[in-house]
């Protein structure tokens, strides 16, 4: 489109009719699009319509300049909050997943007593083996007791 | 700026979440804190590498002796029997002496078993998760 644009070459004489046309209103968009090529080439006298056209179309560049600023921060906001979006649902789904994995994992070893907190590894996994030996003898017991209920079960009957 | 507290709010819920052990059973809230600061309990977690000898990947255990808080635990046992996957259980005059239950994997797909004994004078509850079964955790306890 640009190469094209670069081609243009008209006479002065056609390029004021053509700016008159434009003051006129009765331009299509493709001739306002060479005009502004060809006042952009600076190839042309700077006469009085010239400079008014000139005038005007810069006007309307920096219009349209602001414009596509404009919409390109908007944009890039756009991106932006979808991107801060995502990293914190990725980093939810991140807590999710391999928080609930790791958190038995990770190295834990205390006990409370009468709410004092003990840290000595040793000591805690000694109470640990106290509840289990304990937990151990109890399940034995009860399995002894159910075998001898069920034995009297059946003798009664 | 909503949609980013709604994000970090679900974030912290999630690791907040994590952070609790028998999730979804009645005795949660025994094992996370209810009893920690009181004079007659006695806690011990132990998660990690501590654990790797006993194929277990987390342990907690309470131990009480408050007639009150041994109700408690009372209450919440029996609320978990029918979750149970496997039980053995043996009551005495209505109550629940001794209890093993095996619940099914939570979301960390760890299966989850619980030990519970209780008299008068005091209850214990033993949970524990690990990539274990149910004979090995008998014969852990039985060692």
């Amino acid at each position: 489109m640009n190469s094209n644009h670069n081609t243009l070459n008209i006479s002065q004489q056609t390029l004021e009719e053509l700016i008159e046309r434009y003051f006129d209103a009765t331009t299509t968009e493709v001739e306002e699009e060479c005009l502004r090529v060809l006042l952009e080439s600076g190839r042309y006298h700077l006469t009085a319509p010239v400079r008014e056209a000139m005038a005007l179309m810069s006007v309307c560049a920096v219009a349209r300049s602001r414009n596509e600023r404009s919409e390109r921060r908007n944009r890039r906001r756009k991106a932006l909050s979808i991107a801060a979006s995502v990293a914190v649902a990725a980093v939810a789904a991140a807590g999710v997943i391999f928080g609930v994995n790791t958190h038995p994992t990770s190295d834990v070893c205390l006990a409370r007593i009468s709410g004092v907190e003990i840290s000595d590894p040793d000591a805690v996994m000694n109470i640990m083996e106290q509840d289990l030996q304990l937990m151990s003898e109890i399940s034995e017991s009860a399995n002894l007791e159910n075998q001898l209920d069920n034995f009297k079960s059946i003798i009664s009957e | 700026m909503k949609r980013y507290l709604l994000l970090i709010a679900v974030c912290l819920c999630a690791l907040c979440g994590t952070a609790q052990v028998a999730q979804g059973l009645n005795i949660a809230s025994a094992l996370n804190g209810l009893y920690s600061d009181a004079p007659y309990a006695t806690e011990t977690i132990v998660s990690g590498k501590q654990l790797q000898p006993y194929n277990l990947k987390s342990y907690h255990s309470l131990t009480v002796t408050d007639p009150a808080a041994i109700e408690n635990l009372q209450r919440m046992v029996k609320a978990d029997r029918d979750a149970a996957l496997e039980k053995e259980e043996k009551t005495v005059g209505g109550r629940l002496n001794y209890a093993f239950y095996e619940f099914k994997p939570g979301k960390n797909t760890l299966n989850r078993f619980v030990f519970f004994f209780s008299n008068k004078s005091k209850a214990i509850l033993i949970y524990m998760e690990g990539h274990t079964d149910v004979q090995t955790i008998k014969k852990l306890i039985k060692k």
